[in-house]
């Protein structure tokens, strides 16, 4: 079971990161230099897929805390960043910051210590602009499906500059296309 | 010049992230958070300092190299590949496409992605080092 959910994340992770690729290969047709140099980064970065380290640890229903945390960080830096209009970097900044002092509260808590960087993966999904959430709900079932996602890829990447927001985006993305089929 | 500028932000905020997370041991979370609210704050404060085309991309792609800096250093050892990454990233976010405009998390992707180029850079670099010692010398092999 650990092994199926830890080859279903790295799949969705190293998906999206080709779907971010292929838009840019896509727009970029007519540049060729911008063509080689997507090349060459595709070809290392699937080169260093199989570097990874990986680790087995079990999963706990423990762990479903974890959306709570990433759906409050998504909730409140969204609230920050379109509702008082302080833009998406001092928002994802100042959650960040409030977060990575959360352990603080109470050190022998395990479950304080895996919040930041919940907390901080749903800050990455509150950055998302007005134009593309509508409204409060987009950034729920946003934070919803990057925690859901954070918790079945617990066992790969970590230690990863970039994991929590390659997790962000694949939230951000699967939300709009549920909801640009459904609508 | 600006772009030139944009790049310079670039790794100069992934390594100093990377010092902060690793060197003074202030966790990956609280580094990138707390040097780009800094950052962002500078600029929300003083938007006339600079050109606006500056004032606008400097936050975001100062953010986005900060996640570059919250690799841990078990990963990615060396100052160097992290600049390198930092470069990188600025590269692909100055190409990037606008189809994915404003979507959260994006720019984590494009850290992620940055982040991998430089480690199979390490991997390779590596093997070529095991390599040219295993043929010079073979009598460290039976030690």
């Amino acid at each position: 079971m650990t092994k199926i959910f830890r080859r279903l994340s790295f799949f969705i992770l190293i998906l999206v990161q080709f779907v971010f690729l292929f838009a840019i290969f896509f727009d970029k047709t007519n540049a060729p230099l911008v063509l080689l140099f997507l090349g060459i980064i595709s070809v290392l970065i699937s080169l260093a897929y199989f570097k990874s380290p990986r680790q087995e640890e079990r999963y706990f229903i423990k762990d479903l805390y974890l959306i709570l945390f990433a759906v409050t960080g998504a909730l409140s830096t969204f609230f920050i960043n379109i509702e008082l209009k302080f833009g998406p970097v001092i928002a994802a900044g100042f959650i960040g910051t409030l977060a990575s002092f959360v352990p603080s509260i109470n050190r022998k808590s395990k479950l304080l210590k895996e919040a930041p960087p919940a907390i901080y993966c749903g800050a990455f999904v509150g950055m998302t602009s007005a134009s593309v959430a509508p409204n409060l709900k987009f950034i729920l079932l946003a934070g919803i499906i990057a925690g859901s996602i954070l918790i079945l890829s617990k066992n790969i990447f970590n230690g990863f500059g970039g994991k929590l927001g390659t997790i962000a985006f694949g939230g951000v993305a699967i939300t709009s296309a549920i909801l640009y089929t459904l609508l | 010049m600006e772009i030139s500028i944009l790049f310079f932000t670039g790794i100069i905020s992934s390594i100093l992230t990377y010092v902060v997370n690793n060197k003074y041991g202030q966790g990956a979370v609280r580094a990138s958070a707390g040097l780009s609210l800094l950052v962002g704050l500078f600029f929300y404060f003083f938007p006339e300092l600079f050109s606006h085309y500056l004032t606008k991309n400097i936050p975001i792609v100062f953010i986005g190299a900060t996640f570059i800096g919250m690799v841990s250093s078990k990963i990615l050892p060396s100052y160097l590949l992290v600049g390198f990454s930092g470069f990188i990233f600025s590269i692909i976010y100055l190409n990037a496409s606008p189809f994915f405009k404003g979507y959260g998390g994006a720019l984590g992707t494009t850290a992620a992605i940055s982040v991998l180029v430089s480690l199979s850079l390490a991997v390779i670099s590596k093997s070529e080092k095991i390599k040219r010692i295993k043929k010079y010398r073979p009598s460290r092999k039976n030690k």
